[in-house]
């Protein structure tokens, strides 16, 4: 069986395209941000989170990359487990996302730091530069709002994880980019703490989906239980797996645990059956679904 | 479009960017931007410099020491500050170190310090300074002469700028 199935091939495509597009529009983020950015101080965190947006979409590139590649000798089990080390890492950055922005809008608060946004001068016009940062702001918002709604059913389908993570990284995105809008212009009513108050809100929600992702990768390569997406219960698929085996199998142990995408299934102290076992006959749910059994391993 | 019965099941859960919330927050944008575009006193200042600059007709101002004459340009150079950004307000000229004045302008018992700046001071993180009066120096590291306010004070930042560089206001 090649990894991934067929049948994933199609919605792979589309996820690798979008990451590209997610990296595209991300980077133009990044480089209006620094045009409008000058000496303030106020837009240098946003500017951080927007290079710190880029890491899921970078590591899932990578990982689909090699999670194609063949077994070797070095590597036996082949290259799914890419994919575990890639929702590790993209969970780290919603962490350190969610962390430095709660970290940086505390400090500004407790500091009483009144965030200085003067005139800048655009086209021979003198120009509060507030208004230009509450413009590029507001473009942040429209990418990752746009990209991470899409890229959520095909996550889901994918069992990805990573893009998973990528899509809450681009909410993390947009909703920072929205409360930016709505901080700069408290600034210009004179209340010197909106812009940073308004961060440390947002900040926790992301810190909230960061320490749930942070969490459910290290359960996955500690050999937890395949968790669900969305959230840290078991995946709804593999509690059905593991069910039918148990009918299967009465008296025998069942592990199951998840590398990557695919689930991988031990069955201890059955009698193994004299043919080849072909997993996908032990999956209880629907044939199109039955990749995710990657290998069923039946002992004594 | 394949979609398998299970995690169908899961997606019924709006965990964000639910359509609700999308429109209140463009809603919301909305809103504000059609209430600042008609807005005056836009930006304001969170300490109130410009107000009561201009409604008590006396600018507290610094002036750092050169140490060489009787400074008159600099003197002229805060008291047209004064003129245009504070409405003709008078100045009150205090005469002495850069640190004592600008710790001074920190606490707000200035409202303006002028002196001799360089672009990249490294005071720039606890004032907030002009433009140069002269608008074609290039080398950041030489002290022009400048005006510093309060950090945070922006419309008092704007009009003092505009007095320096000329602009009007």
């Amino acid at each position: 069986m090649t990894t991934p199935p067929d049948s994933l091939q199609h919605d792979l495509r589309r996820a690798r395209r979008l990451e590209w597009w997610t990296l595209f529009w991300q980077g133009s983020i990044v480089a209006v941000m620094a045009l409008v950015l000058g000496s303030s101080q106020a837009m240098k965190s946003a500017w951080i989170e927007d290079m710190l947006g880029l890491v899921p979409a970078i590591v899932f590139l990578i990982s689909v990359r090699l999670e194609r590649r063949e077994p070797t000798d070095r590597f036996p089990y082949g290259f799914h487990r890419s994919n575990s080390l890639a929702f590790l890492v993209s969970a780290t950055a919603l962490v350190a996302m969610g962390g430095y922005l709660l970290a940086d809008s505390a400090m500004k608060l407790i500091a009483q730091e009144h965030p200085t946004i003067g005139q800048t001068t655009v086209f021979g016009q003198q120009l509060w530069l507030g208004w230009l940062m509450m413009a590029a702001l507001a473009y942040s918002v429209v990418p990752p709002m746009i990209l991470g709604r899409i890229k959520q059913p095909i996550a889901r389908r994918l069992s990805d994880k990573v893009m998973h993570t990528d899509s809450l990284m681009q909410k993390a995105d947009w909703m920072t980019g929205l409360t930016g809008v709505l901080g700069v212009g408290g600034v210009g009513f004179g209340l010197w703490w909106a812009d940073s108050l308004a961060a440390a809100i947002i900040a926790l929600d992301i810190l909230h989906d960061g320490y749930r992702t942070l969490r459910q990768a290290a359960e996955e390569l500690a050999d937890g239980a395949p968790r669900a997406l969305e959230s840290d219960a078991i995946a709804e698929d593999a509690a059905a797996l593991q069910e039918h085996l148990g009918k299967l199998f009465p008296d025998a142990r069942i592990q199951l645990r998840e590398t990557g995408r695919y689930i991988r299934a031990e069955v201890t102290g059955a009698t193994p059956p004299a043919k080849p076992i072909d997993p996908t006959a032990y999956w209880p749910g629907s044939p199109e679904t039955a990749w995710r059994l990657i290998s069923l391993t039946i002992s004594r | 479009m394949r979609r398998d019965a299970r995690s169908a099941e899961v997606n019924v859960i709006p965990t964000h960017s639910s359509p609700g919330l999308w429109r209140a927050a463009a809603f919301a944008v909305l809103l504000l931007a059609g209430l600042l575009a008609g807005c005056d006193g836009y930006p304001r200042d969170p300490e109130g410099t410009t107000e009561r600059v201009q409604q008590s007709g006396t600018l507290r101002g610094g002036l750092v020491a050169t140490g060489n004459g009787p400074e008159d340009s600099e003197r002229e150079f805060a008291e047209r500050i004064a003129g245009e950004a504070g409405g003709g307000a008078e100045v009150e000229l205090e005469v002495g170190s850069a640190e004592t004045l600008l710790r001074k302008l920190k606490n707000g018992e200035l409202d303006l310090v002028v002196g001799y700046f360089a672009d990249n001071s490294p005071w720039k993180s606890k004032v907030a300074f002009t433009k140069p009066k002269a608008a074609t120096e290039a080398e950041s590291k030489v002290p022009v002469l400048r005006a510093a306010v309060r950090r945070g004070e922006n419309r008092w930042l704007i009009l003092v700028e505009r007095s320096v560089t000329g602009g009007g206001g």
